[in-house]
């Protein structure tokens, strides 16, 4: 552990999806990294051995619920980028990882006392279940108040954001907080969950026509930078989606060019409400063994066709370097056509 | 009321209203076996969960948010104090075990204790006698030891239908991805592996609770190997099988984390017939000889076996209609039996001596004399 070093930027959760792409994109800047990553993480490797990066980032095995971890971790950095959180498993881990960990994290920050703290939130915490369909949804919409009746997830995504606010609060610590729409890219299998219900493989599709709130990793992941170095940004919540996404039909067309997509039921709204019915009959004819996993509180916090305005971002000067085009292309790149593969001539291949 | 039938395989299906048993509970340690807990505590007509505690105020907090409970601690002192709670339910890692119940003991509390109940059969010792000096009742979370096919095992066997016990097999497979061994292999510190034999420990209740009521003696013949194997990592203990023999009858025990599907898998082999009890579908078979030695009684035989299988299955669509099909279903039978043990002042639902064998048995097992890790133990099969 080189504790006394200075670090540009701590990253935790670097080994994810994202993490990956915002380390890659912050080494290409010239800046020094360190990353929290756990000693059990398989993609640890991969950091180190990312394409064209001219340095490499140090890397600190260690845990969010282990405030010895997080004290080493923030240690003489300036930017501090908090992407980790727990996003499957059982509820306990999912709020000891998300909520726990980052109020250890917090309570190493208010004594390290970086310069500014990047939070990557969620799109998923406005509070939209009486809010109109097709409103564009904007910073200014308050979060969900109500969110324990939400999925586990996004109540510790909430929670997170809550708790981030009233610790940095008067610290004197910048603190931004970018909610991100779902995150594509290549080799991305999942599928995003405002696209509909999915049960056993089958996708009970809803807003077929409505833009998706994407954005592609490399374009988070610039805005993520983008957050942490521009001074304009500090203390503000910022939407990232990419301009002109897909619509739901159009998406998941690109998903079915790869074999990704499952079989999928075109539903309007009433038959999400249909379907949240007959889970509440079910839960309430088993007493409780069918769980809830479906309710119209969820239904319409998701899937009444809300859009998002990524105005606030923009006006700050931040552009997506990626054409949504063209990340849409290299996330579901074209596969090539049998007849165009190139025969090698025999014995070429020593 | 239990219908039994032609095959000699019953059903346990209450069409009686249970008299409501009222009952203050308190609940601490609020991590992952927690949440069953609180699910079953609020299905038991009468009981009224009135407080949450942990050391970390979060964790207390969302489970008190998700599941309605409205007094949350950090310090269980004063939650004992000013909660007054008749039964208290340990869902703590089991280091912390005999400490917290002795303080619920000392505040009149009966406790119901997540398992392990401790790390080794002499603290399991002291935490009995602690119950039996204090007048308290205690008991463990064996959660599978009352899901209806281990009840409708027992009404079986009772009746004979097996005849006599000569071998068990109690298999729990493991699934190292999954929500439970996942938290452990990513985390060093996580508390799993601060106990003597790390995962094995965890889950040895699971594997011998199935077997202990079948074995007479307190001092059976045991041998085992246990090894690491790949998936977990050179560190931890995962792969583990145990030959047991007491008097006639035999048992063996096996934990994997790499068979797959994970099966979690009971078998009884009597004289008579043998009963296989498959704990992930709630599925009860009973397997007895044919009655015509032709290749059309073989053929037979194969639909006879599906038929029953099929008719048990159906069956457990009553049972889920009722609330008494699930993987948390035995928990929720076990919960409600000790309630039902405190107001009427009946046995407790699993006798002491139960508890004490099964902590015995995993001390010997998983433990050398002087109680040092398994890791000791790995040159064995090295």
């Amino acid at each position: 552990m080189q504790g006394q070093t200075e670090f540009d930027c701590l990253v935790t959760g670097a080994t994810g999806f994202l993490g990956r792409a915002l380390v890659a994109a912050l080494l290409l800047k010239g800046a020094s990294v360190r990353c929290l990553v756990r000693e059990s993480s398989s993609n640890r490797l991969l950091l180190l051995s990312g394409p064209a990066q001219p340095s490499r980032p140090q890397i600190l095995c260690g845990n969010l619920l282990s405030p010895v971890h997080t004290c080493q971790a923030v240690e003489g950095v300036r930017v501090i980028y908090h992407l980790a959180a727990e996003m499957r498993g059982l509820p306990a881990t999912i709020f000891a990882g998300t909520v726990v960990g980052s109020k250890n994290l917090l309570q190493s920050i208010l004594r390290a006392r970086p310069q500014r703290v990047v939070l990557v939130s969620s799109l998923n915490v406005y509070g939209l279940a009486n809010v109109d369909p097709g409103t564009v949804v904007s910073e200014d919409f308050s979060l969900d108040e109500r969110p324990e009746n939400r999925d586990v997830y996004t109540h510790a995504k909430i929670w997170q954001e809550h708790l981030f606010r009233e610790y940095l609060a008067g610290s004197g610590i910048e603190l931004a907080i970018l909610r991100p729409g779902f995150i594509y890219g290549p080799k991305q299998s999942q599928l995003p969950a405002r696209l509909g219900f999915t049960l056993g493989g089958f996708l009970f599709h809803a807003n077929a026509r409505t833009p998706l709130p994407l954005t592609y990793v490399e374009n988070c992941a610039d805005a993520v930078v983008f957050c942490g170095s521009e001074k304009q940004a500090g203390n503000q919540a910022y939407n990232v989606i990419d301009d002109c996404p897909p619509t739901g039909l159009e998406y998941l067309d690109q998903c079915r060019r790869l074999a990704r997509a499952p079989h999928m039921f075109p539903t309007p709204f009433a038959g999400l409400s249909l379907l949240c019915y007959l889970n509440r009959l079910g839960n309430h004819w088993s007493a409780g063994e069918i769980p809830l996993a479906l309710t119209r509180y969820k239904a319409a916090s998701s899937w009444r066709g809300h859009r998002f305005s990524n105005q606030k971002l923009k006006s700050l000067g931040w552009r997506q370097p990626i054409l949504t085009k063209e990340a849409l292309a290299l996330a579901f790149p074209r596969p090539l056509p049998t007849e165009q593969s190139v025969e090698l001539p025999l014995g070429s291949a020593a | 009321m239990i219908m039994m039938s032609r095959n000699c395989i019953p059903l346990r299906i209450s069409l009686g209203v249970e008299p409501p048993l009222h009952l203050r509970i308190a609940l601490v340690g609020c991590g992952k076996a927690a949440e069953n807990h609180v699910q079953q505590i609020q299905r038991v007509p009468g009981a009224e969960l009135v407080a949450l505690c942990d050391r970390e105020p979060i964790m207390a907090e969302q489970l008190g948010i998700r599941y309605g409970v409205r007094h949350r601690y950090s310090d269980y002192t004063k939650m004992l104090a000013r909660e007054r709670p008749q039964v208290m339910h340990i869902a703590t890692p089991p280091q912390a075990h005999l400490d917290l119940a002795a303080r619920a003991f000392d505040s009149g509390c009966h406790v119901l204790i997540e398992k392990p109940a401790t790390c080794s059969s002499i603290t399991t010792e002291r935490l009995l006698s602690m119950a039996e000096s204090a007048g308290r009742k205690l008991t463990v979370a064996w959660t599978h030891f009352f899901d209806p096919i281990a009840r409708d095992m027992r009404q079986m066997l009772r009746a004979g239908a097996i005849g006599e016990v000569v071998h068990l097999n109690s298999h729990f497979g493991y699934d190292i991805a999954g929500v439970f061994g996942k938290p452990v292999l990513a985390d060093p510190d996580h508390w799993v592996r601060g106990l003597p034999a790390q995962v094995l420990y965890n889950v040895a209740d699971h594997i011998f609770n199935k077997i202990v009521e079948f074995l007479p003696s307190q001092d059976p013949v045991v041998e085992s190997l246990i090894w690491p194997s790949q998936s977990f990592g050179d560190d931890i203990a995962s792969e583990m099988r145990v030959l047991i023999k007491d008097g006639q009858a035999t048992a063996t025990a096996v934990f994997s984390p790499r068979i797959r599907p994970v099966l979690h898998r009971f078998q009884v082999f009597g004289t008579e017939g043998s009963v296989e009890l498959d704990f992930i579908s709630g599925v009860l078979s009973a397997d007895h000889p044919p009655r015509h030695r032709t290749a059309l009684g073989a053929l037979l035989s194969g639909y006879g076996d599906a038929w029953r299988r099929f008719q048990y299955a159906s069956r457990n669509v009553v049972r889920i209609s009722r609330g008494e099909f699930g993987y948390f279903s035995g928990l929720r039978h076990l919960i409600q039996s000790f309630y039902r043990s405190i107001v009427q002042n009946e046995p407790v639902p699993i006798p002491y001596h139960l508890i004490l064998k099964v902590s015995r048995l995993t001390d010997r097992v998983l433990l050398r004399p002087g109680g040092e890790g398994c890791k000791d133990r790995l040159s064995l099969t090295a």
